[in-house]
Order: structure tokens, then C-alpha cells, then sequence
């Protein structure tokens, strides 16, 4: 028998939590499909499809479904409302199911489980338990999945793969949902580009738990959406500590979230540090050449100042 | 201290009343205008959805005006609403502005922070005259949005439609004058009896139109171009979803004087097209768009701010349910660069579908 075929949209939470995802079904000796990175033809597909008004990380995320529809047995589209106590993510992620159900036609079978993390971790369990249901897989394969999937994520946040020490006179903080600084189409090769121009880049995920924790510290009201509070704590970190010669804000057009604590953040930027502050809002029609310009302009910026 | 809160729709009636009965000397914003949209727009992040842009507008024309304190409803999230408040100190602090901001989190999650904020408020106050505050606000809050459901039902019926209007506006100024409980009631009474005295048409059959959405942009007629007079005077019977009042007993109200049932059916009408609360009024309007079919509503009008995350769920579901059950929706999204005249044009555009739908109705 043929291996069940597995779709995992590349866009959205995937940049998170896709060490966890893949391995867990992998485990469950599904095979794994998957666009190889965005693209344009991906992007547009999505743009089609999607509600107008809807952020371009969504548009892009129903681009991949619509890739994948074909190819796979099943979409994996969770509706993640929570990761952790008392926390939620952006609204978009807890209606993602029934927006990919209402936007795309002839659809193979979703998983479209409930990720709820707010009141109890071990509900995660469950939500493997039901994947495996079904999948028709046994209880016991679905144990080590769920297990093996775990680890793998545990350790991928642990040592990132990109927290390897990169050269570079400079050092930029980046600061931007994780689906639009690793996706290397949607923002035009932004972290390669300052590695061409000699800059080191430091995102979210190269802090450790103690250096956002104390960031946080200095928040007057707490976040209630999980990344954007990671995304106070990186910011106020950078503030804080001398480490790095400048801050890039990377949003998404019809990003609801950043367009609050995106403009909190540039706000205190000015308040809190002399640190050069340049805020990137990208979308469908952003244009590799713009934005080079503006990167070069900042970075020479950078130098203008050394001196 | 002089305080102020955000405008939205009649509220100002209510909240008012409350803050004065405490004792509170209160200086209300002025009416929404175009003045306080340019103010809010200027001030405000760019891709903020539109109340905070008003409410920015609201609190510099109020500060203006001599009060130094805002009272402002926070939230856990997800919408988000409940980070407005953070922001907006931000955004006056940078620009000046000396002020208290007081920021009231939801009851069930902090008693003791709701607490101290309301001793922040009012050093010295007995439970009595709590409780006796509210009451007035209350009985206030009830009788505006009754009134208003029946002037909304009332209009397209009545012989001069612009009257029904007067009449309403009337009440509205009288009872945010009146100061007993009895005598907002007998108001209450008398209105509603002249409005449904008022002289109607005869042999006549309105289409009825249901408006659902996010809630500020629902109650506050100076943001959707006040389109339930709009609708009325063309001929149209309304009904909107959202009320003030029922806003605040789902949300404020604790253990079993919480009115859940409402929402309740609201939930099971959503299900399947929506099976999880998004935040804001998402579900609401699925839920409420159903149960519209179901009275043999003839269309549904669906309002939201522009990048309202919770209404862009709703809206690209909105078109399954549509088709699903035959029920034509007009989906407005509202932002500072909205034209009058351009909602006017869709409204009627859809007026017009409505009526050809009815006919074809009439002749199967």
C-alpha cells in the first residue's frame, strides 16, 4: 500500500513548528508534500482566492493549500487558538479551516484539528490522538509520533539551525512574525541580502528564554497573542542592550496585529534608543529593487555613524 | 478630575448617566464629525481599524475641551480591541497631552485589579449609590436601544418616514435629560406608543433587512453613513443584530445573571460554517446571518471596519452562506477614505436586487 500523502502548507505557523509536524507524521509513516519554497505562481494563486481585504501571509497560505490540493490525501490545516496559558494567537489562525474550506474548491480531506493549548499543554496529546484516528493509525504508533514529534520540535527551538554565528561587522535586529522572515520569497531575500552587504542579522528565535523574559519585564500590559509578545520582548531586548547597531521591522500589509504593536514598538523606539529604526511593510506588489534601495540606504546609514 | 470615553453610537447616553451619578464631573466627546476622523487619522497607525482612529479623534477634541482623565474598556484578546487602550496613551502621551488614562479590564479575570481601578475612580463610594448608578444607566441604555428597535421597525411602514426619525431623535435627547428611573420609563412608554400611532401606509409589504457586523461600526450611524435611516427611508424594515445592552449582559455580567442563551443559539447557528469563536463579532455574524434566513429575512447587510480581523473571517465565509441558503448578503467595509455617496450607490443597487427577488418570489 501506498504511503498516505500529507500536505503541509509552507506558510503561516509551518516556520515554526514544521521540525514537530513533519516528524510526527513521518512517524506515522505518512509521506510528506510540500511546495519546495513560495513562489509567485503560489502567491498569485493564493491572491485569487483569498478574501481581498485578507494579510498577505494568509494569501499566501491559501496559495500553498491550492498547490497542494492535487497532490496530496490530506491538507493539515489546524486551527491553532492557543499555544500556551491564557494566551491566543491572531484571530486568522482560529477561523484558518473554515477560510480555506470557503476559498478553495475541490479540496481533498482536511486536518483540520483544534490546537487549544489555553488551559491545559497535555491537550495536545489529544489533538495527536485525533489525527491518528483519522489516519486509521494504532494507538501505539500514534503514542511515538506524538512523542518523536515533540522532541523534534523541542530541540529545533532549542538550537535553530540559522543561530549559528554569522559574520558581519554590523548587527541588525529583525523583528517580524517568523512566516515572513524565514520565507525567503515574501520578504525578497531579506536576511541573505544583509549578509551580502557585511550585516549580521538577530531574530527572535536567537534569544533565549531569560533575554525576552526580561524584555518583557518592561511592558506595561501583557501581550495576549503569543508572537506578538515575543515580538515586545526581542524589541524591548534590543533597547536595552547595546548588542546591536540597528533595528529592521518587518510587517505584512493587512497585518492586524503589527498594526498595533508594530506602531507600539516603533513608538518606543524613538523613547527609548538612538538606534536607526526602519519599518518594511511588504505585500503582493513590494519590488526587489525598492527594497534593496531602502536595505542599502540603511545600512550606509550604519557606517555614516561608525565614523 | 474631568473625565471622557469613547464615543459608539448612544452610548454616551448611558455611560454618562453612570459617571455622573458617581459623582464624576464628565465632559462627553462632541459628536463624530469629519474634524475628528481628520484628528483620529492623522495621529493613528496606519493600518489601525477604524473605532481606534475615531476613538483617537474623540479623546483629542474631548481633551481639547478641558477633561483630563479617559476611561477606556481594555480586553484579553483575540481581537484587537483589547490592545487599544495601550496604544492610545501611547499615541496622546507622544503628542503632549497631560491625562489619566483608566483602563477597565474584564471583570472575570481580575477582580482585584477591577477594584482598585474603580477606587482609582472614586475615592469614596458606597455600594448604594453603585448600585443606584447603574440602574439609571441601565434603565437609560434599555430604553434607547427599544426605542430604536422599534423606530427601525416602524419607518418603512409610516406615511412621513423622516417624522418616525424626528420622533426618535426627540427621545433620544429627552431621555438623556431625564433623571428618575420612573420618568425614563414613562418616556420610554410614550414613544413608543406616538411612534406606533404614527399614520401608515396601507397595502404595503416591506422588504426586511437584517445588519450584522463588528459593533462599533454597527451602532455608530456616524461611521456607517447612518444606514439604518438610510434603509428605513427607502422603505425598508430593519433589524440590527447587536445592541448595546445585550453587548453588555453576554460580557459583563457574571454567573447567572450572564444572558447566554442568545449566544447560545447564535453558536449552534454558526456551526457549520464556523466551529470556534474568532474574536470580536465574527461568529456573531455567521450565527446571526443564519438565524436572518431563517425568520424569512429578504437580505443581510454586513458592516466592518477595514483589516477588521475577526469580519475578514467572516466575510470570506460569508458568500458560502449566502448562496447556501438563497439570501442575498452586501458585505460594507468602512474605512476613513469611504464615500457617502458610494455606500449610497450599493445600497441602492441592492435594494433593487432585493425587490427583483421578491417579485420573482411572488409570481412562483
Amino acid at each position: 500500500m501506498s504511503k498516505i500523502k500529507i500536505g503541509l502548507p509552507r506558510a503561516l505557523l509551518y516556520h515554526r513548528y514544521y521540525e514537530g509536524w513533519e516528524t510526527f507524521f513521518e512517524s506515522l509513516d505518512c509521506e510528506i508534500v510540500k511546495a519546495k519554497s513560495s513562489t509567485k505562481y503560489i502567491l498569485d494563486r493564493g491572491v485569487k482566492v483569498a478574501e481581498e481585504e485578507a494579510c498577505l501571509p494568509v494569501k499566501l497560505f491559501l496559495g500553498h493549500v491550492e498547490y497542494l490540493k492535487d497532490k496530496s490525501d490530506y491538507i493539515f490545516v489546524p486551527r491553532l487558538v492557543s499555544v500556551e496559558k491564557n494566551k491566543y494567537l491572531c484571530p486568522k489562525f482560529l477561523g484558518l479551516p473554515e477560510m480555506v474550506k470557503s476559498s478553495i474548491t475541490g479540496l481533498p480531506k482536511l486536518i483540520d484539528v483544534t490546537i487549544d493549548l489555553r488551559d491545559r499543554k497535555s491537550n495536545l496529546l489529544k489533538v495527536a490522538l485525533e489525527i491518528t484516528q483519522q489516519l486509521n493509525k494504532s494507538y501505539y504508533q500514534s503514542l511515538k509520533a506524538f512523542v518523536q514529534g515533540y522532541l523534534a520540535f523541542k530541540r529545533s527551538i532549542q538550537y535553530p539551525s540559522n543561530r549559528q554565528k554569522q559574520r558581519g561587522q554590523y548587527k541588525v535586529g529583525i523583528l517580524g512574525h517568523e512566516y515572513i522572515v524565514y520565507d525567503d520569497y515574501i520578504n525578497m531575500g531579506l536576511i541573505n541580502k544583509l549578509k551580502e552587504l557585511g550585516v549580521r542579522a538577530v531574530t527572535t528565535e536567537m534569544l533565549d528564554k531569560r533575554e525576552l523574559k526580561s524584555g518583557l519585564s518592561q511592558v506595561s500590559k501583557d501581550m495576549f497573542w503569543t508572537f506578538s509578545e515575543r515580538m515586545l520582548g526581542t524589541a524591548y531586548h534590543f533597547f536595552e542592550n547595546n548588542e546591536i547597531d540597528g533595528i529592521i521591522q518587518l510587517t505584512a500589509f493587512g497585518c492586524g496585529s503589527d498594526s498595533l504593536v508594530g506602531e507600539m514598538i516603533a513608538r518606543e523606539a524613538r523613547d527609548k534608543t538612538d538606534l536607526p529604526f526602519m519599518s518594511l511593510n511588504l505585500d503582493e506588489h513590494t519590488g526587489e529593487a525598492g527594497l534593496i534601495t531602502r536595505l542599502e540606504a540603511f545600512i550606509d546609514m550604519l557606517k555614516w555613524r561608525d565614523n | 478630575m474631568k473625565v471622557t470615553f469613547p464615543q459608539m453610537g448612544t452610548m454616551e447616553i448611558a455611560v454618562k448617566t453612570l459617571l455622573e451619578e458617581l459623582g464624576l464631573e464628565v465632559i462627553p466627546p462632541p459628536k463624530i464629525t469629519q474634524k475628528t476622523l481628520d484628528l483620529g487619522v492623522k495621529h493613528s497607525p496606519e493600518f489601525a481599524c477604524l473605532p481606534l482612529k475615531i476613538n483617537i479623534g474623540n479623546y483629542i477634541e474631548a481633551l481639547e475641551n478641558g477633561a483630563d482623565t479617559i476611561i477606556m474598556g481594555g480586553g484579553v484578546g483575540p481581537c484587537r480591541f483589547g490592545y487599544y487602550g495601550e496604544v492610545e496613551r501611547k499615541i496622546l502621551e507622544d503628542l503632549g497631552y497631560d491625562f489619566k488614562m483608566i483602563i477597565v479590564e474584564p471583570i472575570q479575570n481580575d477582580w482585584w485589579g477591577f477594584y482598585k481601578k474603580l477606587k482609582l475612580l472614586l475615592t469614596n463610594i458606597s455600594w448604594f449609590n453603585l448600585k443606584q448608578a447603574w440602574q439609571r444607566a441601565w434603565a437609560k441604555g434599555t430604553a434607547v436601544d427599544n426605542l430604536a428597535k422599534t423606530v427601525n421597525q416602524i419607518r418603512a411602514y409610516a406615511q412621513d418616514r423622516k417624522l418616525a426619525q424626528e420622533m426618535y431623535e426627540q427621545a433620544l435627547t429627552e431621555i438623556d435629560a431625564a433623571k428618575r428611573i420612573i420618568e425614563i420609563e414613562k418616556l420610554e412608554q410614550s414613544y413608543q406608543t406616538e411612534l406606533k400611532q404614527l399614520p401608515q401606509r396601507q397595502n404595503f409589504s416591506p422588504l426586511k433587512v437584517g445588519i450584522v457586523g463588528e459593533i462599533y461600526v454597527v451602532l455608530e450611524p456616524a461611521v456607517n453613513f447612518a444606514i439604518e435611516k438610510k434603509l428605513g427611508e427607502r422603505g425598508i424594515v430593519v433589524d440590527r443584530s447587536l445592541t448595546l445592552t445585550q453587548w453588555v449582559k453576554e460580557h459583563l455580567y457574571l454567573g447567572h445573571f450572564k444572558d447566554e442563551t442568545k449566544h447560545e443559539e447564535i453558536k449552534e447557528a454558526a456551526r457549520p460554517y464556523l466551529q470556534h469563536m474568532v474574536g470580536g463579532h465574527g461568529l456573531e455574524t455567521i450565527g446571526e446571518t443564519f438565524l436572518y434566513a431563517q425568520d424569512n429575512y429578504d437580505g443581510v447587510i454586513h458592516l466592518s471596519p477595514f483589516t477588521c480581523m475577526p469580519e475578514i473571517i467572516a466575510k470570506s465565509i460569508l458568500p458560502r452562506v449566502s448562496q447556501d441558503l438563497d439570501l442575498p448578503v452586501l458585505s460594507i467595509t468602512v474605512d476613513e477614505h469611504t464615500g457617502e455617496a458610494g455606500v449610497i450607490t450599493r445600497l441602492e443597487a441592492f435594494i433593487d436586487l432585493l425587490k427583483r427577488n421578491h417579485q420573482k418570489g411572488e409570481v412562483i
